[in-house]
């Protein structure tokens, strides 16, 4: 198979894989190497994720499947615990083919969480040991909250009444084809429509992911 | 190019009286000269001793309501509206209703208040400021996001309260403070964060060690630290020099050409900051068309 390009993203405490035409396909560790291992192992879920919106994603076999296109150093952010500096491919404008295919992915990583919420619903998620660890209906608000931040940094703005994921589809949309944002909530730099559709893909899909592992087992 | 950082200017507090035309004016050249935001400054009055001289400038809500209807790009907002001033619900109500006559470009700013004499003169309580603000702070933002709010707290009390007309959006919460109880109060829930120019010495060193906090307590609340914008006012100074310098002594201004000045906001941007909120010496309707020429020079 041709490799997957990837970048890494480091801070003092964790980094970063992330595969750079892959958006929400990221996953971290403590190191490089632990990075990458969770980037392939994640594949597979993160293929099942996409569903019939995966056409062209190949689980890679292993490391040597991907090839590093750019070295990022992280922040605060990164430590924290997400993905917090675009790549530069992320700057690249989007035709309305590319605008599509990226919404097509957020979509699914939308759905990913749902149905993981649906499937989840009434039970009681596995706390860790300390106890900690929020139920599936604070999960979803958070998303739900983050998402909220995320879209004033791409220029938008939820407005009253409005599908909050339909106010970020039409956003993305009017960024990428270049045009300000219909009323600015904020101005200097904003993220770029790639950057954001990698970050709430990855954010829906790391919550979908956690609602899976610390549901009771079926039966 | 992309302007690496927005650029607001802040209109007089309390330097000198302002008559709404100059208001007006103002505004409008940061509008035609593609400043991003105008501040208005929400006092009711300096009062420095017995002796020293008494200002205030025209009230905050009414002057951002009027300028919402005479601008047409730029945001606007309070810097920052005292919650101690208004009834937590009709703060909310004059924040919708300016957000509304902007068409969405209002900022809300909010602080918890800090001078007393103006408290005092107004019979304003300014004891547990911080518990105060907290519980305004609840009520107007869940208010502004269209909630019905039921609030029985130790200040504020409100029984089924309902923005009408409904806001048709959640305006831009900001918060000026580096009170940790505030601002662990309040980071959950704001879009940005404001600190004032000599909080750090008017450096961009000294604003990103006051920005490093705020990522701390940020990430302390679980909220990702770069979606909480970073705003700062920075004294400068354009135009001939005025015979009444103001500006505090320790933090100082920006000043010379557009260049320099350019590159002194370049500077708060490289250590953090969304937005820099020009505090100018002096303010006038001709001090911020000149500020043209620094956006010109930012922008290239």
């Amino acid at each position: 198979m041709s490799s997957v390009a990837i970048y890494l993203e480091s801070a003092s405490k964790r980094v970063f894989a992330g595969a750079i035409e892959w958006p929400g396909w990221e996953r971290s560790g403590r190191d490089e190497d632990g990075a990458v291992e969770a980037l392939v192992a994640s594949a597979p879920r993160y293929a099942r994720a996409l569903g019939r919106s995966r056409s062209g994603f190949v689980v890679p076999a292993g490391p040597e499947d991907l090839r590093i296109v750019e070295r990022l150093t992280g922040n605060a952010t990164t430590d924290f615990g997400a993905p917090g500096i675009a790549p530069a491919a992320d700057e690249r404008p989007l035709d309305d083919a590319e605008t599509e295919r990226q919404v097509r992915l957020l979509r699914a990583a939308w759905a990913a969480l749902d149905r993981a919420a649906a499937a989840a619903a009434g039970a009681a998620l596995r706390t860790g040991p300390r106890g900690g660890g929020r139920q599936v209906e604070a999960i979803v608000t958070h998303v739900a909250d983050a998402e909220g931040a995320y879209l004033s940094k791409l220029g938008g703005r939820a407005v009253g009444g409005a599908d909050p994921r339909e106010v970020i589809v039409e956003t993305i949309g009017t960024r990428a084809r270049g045009e300000p944002p219909a009323r600015t909530p904020r101005s200097g730099v904003l993220w770029t429509p790639r950057y954001f559709v990698r970050r709430a893909a990855w954010h829906a899909l790391d919550h979908a992911w956690e609602i899976e592992d610390r549901a009771p087992p079926e039966g | 190019m992309t302007r690496p950082v927005a650029v607001g200017v802040q209109v007089p507090e309390a330097e000198r009286t302002v008559t709404w035309p100059e208001y007006v004016g103002m505004a409008r050249a940061a509008d035609d000269v593609g400043l991003d935001s105008v501040w208005m400054g929400d006092h009711l009055l300096y009062r420095a001793d017995e002796e020293g001289p008494e200002r205030g400038p025209f009230d905050a809500w009414t002057i951002l309501a009027g300028l919402a209807a005479v601008t047409r790009r730029v945001r606007l907002g309070p810097l920052v509206a005292c919650t101690a001033f208004l009834a937590p619900g009709v703060l909310a109500r004059r924040a919708a209703t300016v957000d509304a006559i902007a068409d969405g470009r209002l900022t809300l700013g909010l602080g918890a208040g800090w001078n007393r004499p103006e408290f005092e003169a107004f019979g304003l309580p300014f004891d547990h400021r911080a518990a105060r603000f907290e519980e305004s702070f609840q009520i107007v933002r869940r208010l502004l996001a269209g909630e019905r709010v039921t609030f029985d707290g130790t200040y504020h009390r409100t029984r089924d309260a309902v923005l009408l007309p409904r806001p048709e959006r959640l305006p831009r919460l900001m918060i000026g403070s580096l009170g940790d109880r505030v601002l662990t109060a309040t980071l959950p829930w704001v879009d940005a964060w404001n600190a004032w120019g000599p909080w750090c010495g008017n450096t961009p060193e000294g604003f990103a060690e006051v920005n490093e906090r705020i990522t701390d307590l940020a990430v302390g609340v679980g909220r990702y630290p770069d979606t909480v914008d970073r705003s700062v006012c920075v004294y400068a100074e354009v135009g001939p020099t005025p015979d009444d310098v103001w500006f505090v002594e320790d933090a100082p201004p920006l000043r010379g050409s557009p260049g320099e000045i350019a590159a002194g906001i370049r500077g708060f941007a490289e250590a953090g900051a969304d937005e820099v909120i020009l505090v100018l010496n002096v303010v006038t309707e001709e001090t911020i068309r000149s500020l043209g020429a620094v956006l010109e020079v930012l922008d290239a």
